[in-house]
């Protein structure tokens, strides 16, 4: 019986079965025929008998996969043992610009437990040219309008939203429960403020900050560098925003997918 | 008195044209004193407004985030690391 691969699962399946049969069998709502990695026709599917190592994916046009095929998903496209580990996170992020907004979508793709996000701010047209809005969300709140994208990349990321300023004093409570947490801010007080009020009262937890990503410098500038027993920098640490260098969102965009892959290796243990 | 390191970053190092200093302290500030001593106001105008360190400078002990209003009180041993950090706007 020919060994497949069908919705990412590994199965043996009949011999001389057509991936039309598949569907009738497996998903039966499924109207998109995927082989070997491109889609063909009802036609195709019908003469068309899989070998062993083939791929099937069956997919019904539409539908939002139920929290149990969404996680075999992410299980199966990730490293063996890695998705276990991300489902159980829980990470804060202060300030949802360019950076914090990119974090969350990436954090939320593959899979994380639990986002505790946190802004007072509302969309304005020129956050577009770098945050992960949409033109239709100008206006909006941008802790709900996240968790809104959030839902539409995976809507099982547990997500808790605070619309606050962030001070020395709520800094501690809001962020709490969280096993990392991300500086997203802008102005330099704000990213000090955080470090300092999170540092000090939970000084293991680690924070990812960021600093030095505007303009369109190199982006081989852009690195991760461990500075403390638990603060990470992420950025070029001279470029800052100003005149003739503006926030973009290639660089932000690199230096908020910095801040994302080094939460998952937290998450993962590869730093220490 | 201890000999302890110092690394400076961002718009601090570039203004005194160093990142790497070893200099002999008591405490954190007199550390800062010597710092300043050493570059003069090139040093002073960049860290300090109004005689205070600014709001946005980070400080860190030996990896550990230092109270900017205690820094007489923090003692120095041998082979201590002082990073001094001025993060820069964007995000």
């Amino acid at each position: 019986m020919p060994k497949i691969k069908l919705n990412e699962k590994d199965m043996e399946v009949d011999k001389d079965i057509s991936i039309f049969e598949l569907k009738s069998r497996y998903k039966r709502k499924a109207n998109l025929f995927i082989y070997n990695g491109g889609v063909i026709s009802e036609l195709q599917a019908k003469s068309i008998k899989p070998k062993s190592g083939d791929s099937v994916v069956l997919i019904r046009k539409g539908e939002v996969p139920s929290r149990k095929e969404l996680e075999s998903l992410m299980a199966a496209r990730h490293t063996p043992g890695v998705h276990e580990k991300v489902k159980k996170a829980t990470i804060g992020i202060a300030g949802l610009g360019g950076l914090g907004s990119h974090v969350a979508i990436a954090l939320a793709r593959i899979g994380i437990g639990k986002l505790v996000i946190a802004d007072f701010d509302v969309i304005e047209p020129s956050n577009l040219n770098r945050q992960a809005f949409n033109v239709d969300q100008i206006g909006e709140i941008k802790v709900k309008a996240l968790k809104t994208n959030i839902r539409k990349v995976n809507p099982y990321v547990k997500v808790e939203s605070h619309r606050v300023r962030l001070t020395e004093r709520n800094v501690p409570k809001i962020f709490k429960d969280v096993d990392i947490l991300v500086e997203a801010f802008d102005v330099p007080k704000d990213k000090t403020m955080l470090v300092n009020s999170f540092a000090r009262r939970y000084p293991k937890k680690p924070i990812v900050m960021a600093s030095g990503l505007a303009g369109y410098a190199t982006s081989n500038w852009i690195k991760t560098q461990k500075l403390g027993n638990s603060l990470y920098v992420i950025g070029d640490m001279k470029t800052g925003a100003g005149i003739g260098q503006g926030l973009m969102a290639p660089r932000v965009g690199i230096a908020a997918h910095h801040q994302a892959n080094l939460v998952l290796r937290l998450v993962l243990g590869e730093e220490k | 008195m201890s000999q302890i390191k110092v690394q400076l970053y961002s718009t601090l190092r570039e203004k005194v044209g160093k990142g790497k200093i070893s200099i002999d302290a008591r405490n954190i500030k007199d550390a800062l004193k010597k710092l300043e001593n050493k570059f003069g106001d090139k040093f002073r105008e960049e860290l300090y407004e109004k005689g205070r360190i600014k709001n946005y400078y980070i400080l860190l002990l030996n990896g550990r985030v230092i109270n900017v209003k205690a820094l007489s009180q923090i003692k120095l041993s041998p082979g201590d690391v002082l990073h001094i950090i001025p993060p820069v706007a964007g995000g």
